[in-house]
């Protein structure tokens, strides 16, 4: 699936799916990347790797829930109008 | 079967999760039919998105941030000493590192191309006149500990003799040298008077 949403991903990925983490590497790649190039050049590198390491720690131990749905957030909504 | 554009826009609440879920216009047509199971999928999806993506930025970019810090840290620390232009009048503009001493160069190479006479080091006149009466053995034994700046231990090897003999030399030379300066010498030491 192209367009796979990042919860479906990423809960592939803390289920041991290689290719579903490499996938999350490859989408947080801009981002590292960002900050790779304030590194001295020499240093670049390293920093690349320490950073997707600790990305990967992060998808790792990422709690999937989520507090509230939908309805819940409507009925919150609502309730906050009428009152 | 319904175009999206044709929709009432739906309320405008006052929670920016929310809002933002709505904007999507699909998401507001499931909103207005009811579709209540597939709403919540998709807001599921959508509202993992937003809480994910902030928690891997914040988190990410306080790792950089340590790192990075850490980075300017060491640099400024342990600097590339040996990388850096070497300044002085004629701007030769050497680095460093090109102007440390040669080890690969051997002992010998050294000695042979060495310019430097003990003789001329000095400028009191006394000493150097004791230098010159010194035998050409003890004159070289000096200059390469004193001059070169040899190890003892360097200089035997250089002589092909033993270390204690570039030892009992030295030792000789030094003493002659005081006497004919009118130094006097130190109490003998006690190690030298054993040999």
């Amino acid at each position: 699936m192209a367009n796979e949403s990042l919860r479906s991903l990423i809960s592939r990925a803390k289920a041991g799916d290689q290719s579903a983490l490499n996938e999350v590497v490859q989408r947080f790649r801009p981002l590292i990347r960002k900050y790779v190039r304030q590194a001295p050049h020499k240093d670049a590198h390293d920093l690349e790797q320490e950073l997707t390491l600790r990305l990967i720690t992060l998808v790792r131990s990422y709690r999937e829930e989520l507090p509230y749905g939908f309805k819940d957030l409507v009925e919150k909504e609502l309730r906050k109008t009428n009152s | 079967m319904t175009q999206p554009a044709q929709l009432p826009i739906g309320p405008q609440f006052s929670n920016p999760l929310l809002n933002s879920f709505l904007a999507e216009p699909e998401n507001q047509r499931l909103f207005c039919q009811g579709e209540a199971e597939e709403l919540e999928r998709r807001f599921a999806d959508h509202y993992f998105e937003r809480r994910f993506l902030s928690f891997i930025r914040k988190h990410i970019h306080y790792e950089a941030q340590h790192l990075l810090r850490r980075l300017r840290r060491k640099q400024q620390v342990e600097p590339l000493l040996l990388n850096r232009k070497v300044s002085d009048e004629e701007g030769t503009g050497f680095e460093a590192v090109t102007l440390l001493a040669d080890r690969t160069a051997s002992v010998e190479e050294r000695v042979v191309g060495r310019t430097i006479d003990l003789t001329d080091l000095t400028s009191n006149e006394q000493l150097h006149v004791a230098l010159q009466t010194l035998s050409p053995k003890q004159q070289l034994v000096l200059h390469l500990l004193f001059v070169e700046g040899l190890s003892e231990l360097e200089a035997a090897d250089v002589l092909s003799i033993s270390q204690q003999a570039v030892n009992k030399s030295k030792g000789k030379a030094l003493e002659q040298i005081r006497r004919q300066l009118g130094v006097q010498a130190k109490k003998a030491k006690p190690r030298q008077e054993r040999w």
